[in-house]
C-alpha cells in the first residue's frame, strides 16, 4: 500500500523516525550531486579566471539544454524500468525534418514546424513505446533497433543534402537564440519543461504511477496502474522532447545534414545516469538530470578554458560517469544499511 | 542440471508426453537456428541472382577479412550476454588496444612483444569492467557506457588525432593476407579457430555450463557452487582479450592504429549476438544462431554493399533485424497460445 508514497526512494527508511531536516537533506542523492557541482565550479573558477564570467554561464547553460531537454524524457523511460537509446536518432531525424520543413515552407509560422517537429517526435517515440508496451519486448533491443532504424529513414531523407543557415529564415535561428534579460532562451525552455515534470512525476497520480511500476512492476500491477499505458506514454514523451530539441538542435546550429546528434543518446545517457537516475527504474529526480547535464557541461567548458586538450574530454567524462554510478550506489547502501539497523 | 538448462529438460520430456510430436530440435539448433539459415541461404541466393560478383570467392575473401573485427568481438558477447551481463566498452578496447599496438611498435618494442602489450591493456580493460560490475555490483549497462568514454578517450590521450602506419611489414601482410595460395584469409582462420573453441566450450564445457547457469539464475547457481563473480570476472577479461586481439588485428588490416578505429562497432556486435537468439535477460541462446546471425548480417551487407546501398541504410536493415527478432518470437508465441485455447475448448 506504500508503494506510491515510497517510490522515491527505492532504499526505505523509517519516515517515524524524527530526523533532523539538515540530515535528510544531506542524505539525498541530489544534495551530494549539488556539492559536487559547486566543487566543480570553484575549481574552475579559481584555475581560471575567465571561468567565472556571466558569459561563460550563459555558455554553460546553453551548451547542456538541449541535453537536458532529451534527458528528461529518457528519465521518464528510465523511471518505468526501461531505457530509450535512440534518441540520438530521433533527434537527428527531426532536425532534419524541421530545418527542411522550414526552409521549404518560408512563408509557415515556426509554431506549426515545432508542432510538426514534436508530433513526429511522438510518432517516433510511440513506434518505440507499442513495441515495448504491448508486446512486452526488452527496451534496450527495441532502441537499440530504432536507433539504426531512425538514422537510416534521417539519410534516405537527407540523403547528402544539408539545411544551411542560408536556407532558413533568421527567425528560425531566434527560437534558440533569444534571451530574456541576459538569460538564453534555450535555457528557459529547459527550465520550463524540467518545472513541468517535476511536478508531473511529483505531485500527480501519473507521475507517481511511472515511478511505482518501475519501482516493483507487479506490486503497481496489483494495485490497478495500467503498465501499458504508462511505459507507451514515456516513450512518446521521450520522442516528443526529442522532436522539439530537434528544432532546437537546427537552430543553434544551423546547418543540418543526416549526420546530426549521432552519438547523442549516450551523452544524454550519461548526464541521466549522473544525476542519480537509476537504470533499474522507480528512482531519481528531474532536478539530478538537471545537475547531472550541468555536471558534465562544466566539466567540457572548464576543461576547455584551461586549455586540457580536447583529447582528454572524453576520458574525463568517462571518469566522472563512473565516479558518479559508484558514489550512488555507496550512498544506497548507507541508506540501506540504515534502514536495515533500526 | 536441471539449473542451467530447464528448456532442455522440458524438450527432452516433450515427446513422451505428446505422442504426435514425432521429431523435437536438439538444444543447439532450434527452430530460431533454422529459421537464421534459410534466411542465410535467401539472401546468398538472392545475392547471387542479383550480382554475378556475390557468389564469387574473392568476394568471399574480402567480406571475410573485413569482417575479422567484428566476427571476434561477438564471440566473447555472446558468453557475456548468455551470463546477463552485457560490454558496450568493447569497440572502444578494440581501439585502445589498437593505439596501444601502435605506440608500441613505434617505441621500438619487438612485434611479439607489441602484441602481447596489447592485449594485456585489453585484459586490463575487461578486468576493470569486470572489478566495477561484480565486485563494487554496478549494472554492466551504465558501467560499460562509462568505460565506454573512458577507454576510448585514453586512445584518443594517448595518439591524439595521429596514426600509426608504420607497422612492421610481416605483420601487416599477416593481417591482409590470406592461407597459403588459398582465397582464404589469414584472420578468417583466426576467428575460426577462436569461435570454435568458445562454442565448444560454451555448449560442453564447464565453463559454459557455469555461464548458462549464471545467466539463467545467479541464486541457484550460487546454491549449486558455482563461483558465479568468478565466472562473470573471467567473461569480461574475455572480453577485453579479444576485443584487444580484434583491434590489432583490425590495424594490421588497414594498416593504420588509430585512436577512433572501430567507433560504434559495439551496437553491430550487440545486434548480431541479440539476432542469433540470445536473450537480454540471460540464460537463452545457442552459439550456432550466433555464429548464423554473424553470417547472416555479413552476407546482407555484402550483397547490399555491391547494390551500392549506403552504409547507413544497411544499419537500417540490421535494425530491423534486431527489431523482427524480438517481435516475431512473442508473436509466435501469441498465436501458438491462440491456437492452444481455440483447441481446448471446441
Amino acid at each position: 500500500m506504500s508503494t506510491l508514497n515510497a517510490t522515491r526512494k527505492a532504499p526505505q527508511h523509517p519516515s517515524s523516525k524524527p530526523t533532523g531536516r539538515l540530515r535528510r537533506l544531506f542524505e539525498q542523492r541530489e544534495t551530494s550531486l549539488v556539492l559536487v557541482l559547486a566543487g566543480l565550479v570553484v575549481f574552475f573558477s579559481l584555475m581560471s579566471s575567465r571561468f567565472a564570467s556571466v558569459a561563460n554561464a550563459g555558455q554553460i547553460v546553453t551548451d547542456m539544454s538541449i541535453v537536458v531537454i532529451v534527458g528528461i524524457g529518457v528519465a521518464m523511460v528510465l523511471f518505468t524500468r526501461n531505457i530509450d537509446v535512440s534518441t540520438g536518432s530521433m533527434v537527428g531525424l527531426t532536425a532534419f525534418f524541421a530545418a527542411d520543413f522550414a526552409a521549404k515552407n518560408p512563408g509557415l509560422p515556426l509554431i506549426f514546424v515545432v508542432l510538426a517537429s514534436c508530433l513526429l517526435g511522438a510518432f517516433l517515440g510511440a513506434i518505440n513505446g507499442a513495441l515495448v508496451a504491448t508486446l512486452k519486448v526488452p527496451s534496450i533491443m527495441v532502441t537499440l533497433g530504432t536507433l539504426y532504424i531512425f538514422r537510416g529513414v534521417d539519410s534516405a531523407l537527407a540523403g547528402a543534402n544539408q539545411v544551411t543557415a542560408q536556407n532558413l529564415s533568421p527567425a528560425y535561428n531566434q527560437i534558440a537564440s533569444w534571451t530574456l534579460f541576459g538569460f538564453p532562451g534555450i535555457f528557459i525552455y529547459a527550465l520550463v519543461i524540467a518545472a513541468i515534470a517535476h511536478v508531473f512525476i511529483r505531485h500527480t497520480y501519473s507521475g507517481r504511477s511511472m515511478l511505482a511500476l518501475g519501482s516493483n512492476p507487479s506490486a503497481a500491477e496489483k494495485m490497478g496502474i495500467a503498465s501499458k499505458r504508462w511505459v507507451f506514454g514515456a516513450f512518446v514523451l521521450s520522442g516528443v522532447l526529442s522532436g522539439f530539441a530537434g528544432v532546437l538542435w537546427g537552430a543553434r546550429y544551423g546547418t543540418v545534414d543526416s549526420s546530426v546528434a549521432t552519438g547523442f543518446e549516450l551523452v544524454v545517457l550519461a548526464a541521466v545516469v549522473v544525476g542519480g537516475v537509476s537504470v533499474n527504474g522507480g528512482n531519481g529526480t528531474i532536478l539530478g538530470v538537471l545537475v547531472g547535464a550541468a555536471i558534465l557541461s562544466v566539466i567540457s567548458i572548464g576543461l576547455a578554458l584551461l586549455n586540457v586538450s580536447q583529447f582528454w574530454l572524453q576520458a574525463i567524462q568517462g571518469l566522472v560517469i563512473i565516479a558518479a554510478i559508484i558514489f550512488d550506489i555507496v550512498i544506497r547502501r548507507r541508506v540501506e544499511g540504515k534502514g536495515k539497523r533500526s | 542440471m536441471t539449473v542451467h538448462a530447464p528448456e532442455k529438460s522440458e524438450s527432452g520430456l516433450a515427446p513422451a508426453a505428446n505422442p504426435r510430436k514425432r521429431y523435437s530440435f536438439p538444444s543447439w539448433f532450434g527452430p530460431w537456428e533454422l529459421s537464421l539459415l534459410g534466411l542465410v541461404i535467401i539472401v546468398i541466393l538472392l545475392g547471387s541472382s542479383s550480382s554475378p560478383y556475390f557468389a564469387t570467392p574473392e568476394n568471399f575473401a574480402i567480406t571475410a577479412a573485413a569482417a575479422v573485427g567484428l566476427s571476434l568481438m561477438v564471440v566473447p558477447m555472446a558468453w557475456l550476454m548468455i551470463a546477463e551481463e552485457i560490454d558496450l566498452s568493447i569497440a572502444s578496447v578494440f581501439g585502445l588496444s589498437g593505439v596501444v599496438f601502435g605506440l608500441s611498435i613505434e617505441g621500438g618494442l619487438p612485434l611479439p612483444l607489441a602484441i602481447l602489450s596489447a592485449i594485456a591493456v585489453g585484459a586490463i580493460a575487461g578486468l576493470i569492467n569486470g572489478f566495477l560490475t561484480v565486485d563494487i555490483g554496478l549494472p554492466s549497462l551504465v558501467v560499460t557506457v562509462g568505460t565506454l568514454a573512458l577507454f576510448r578517450g585514453i586512445a584518443f590521450i594517448l595518439l591524439e588525432s595521429r596514426s600509426v602506419s608504420d607497422l612492421p611489414l610481416e605483420f601487416t601482410s599477416f593481417a591482409q593476407g590470406n592461407v597459403g595460395m588459398t582465397l582464404i584469409p589469414n584472420g578468417f582462420v583466426l576467428f575460426l579457430v577462436v569461435a570454435i573453441v568458445a562454442g565448444i566450450l560454451l555448449a560442453r564445457g564447464s565453463v559454459g555450463r557455469k555461464t548458462y547457469a549464471v545467466g539463467s539464475s545467479v541464486a541457484a547457481s550460487r546454491f549449486s557452487g558455482v563461483r558465479v563473480k568468478k565466472v562473470k570476472r573471467g567473461l569480461f577479461i574475455f572480453s577485453g582479450s579479444i576485443a584487444a586481439v580484434a583491434g590489432v588485428m583490425y590495424s594490421g588490416y588497414v594498416s593504420s592504429a588509430r585512436a577512433n578505429n572501430g567507433t560504434g562497432l559495439e551496437l553491430s556486435v550487440i545486434a548480431i549476438v541479440l539476432i542469433g537468439g540470445v536473450s537480454m535477460y540471460g540464460g537463452k541462446g545457442s552459439f550456432i544462431g550466433v555464429m548464423l546471425s554473424l553470417l547472416l548480417v555479413t552476407t546482407l551487407t555484402s550483397w547490399m554493399t555491391l547494390g551500392y546501398v549506403t552504409t547507413n541504410i544497411q544499419y537500417t536493415v540490421i535494425g530491423l533485424l534486431m527489431i523482427g527478432a524480438v517481435v516475431v518470437p512473442v508473436l509466435v508465441g501469441k498465436v501458438r497460445d491462440l491456437v492452444q485455447r481455440r483447441r481446448a475448448q471446441p
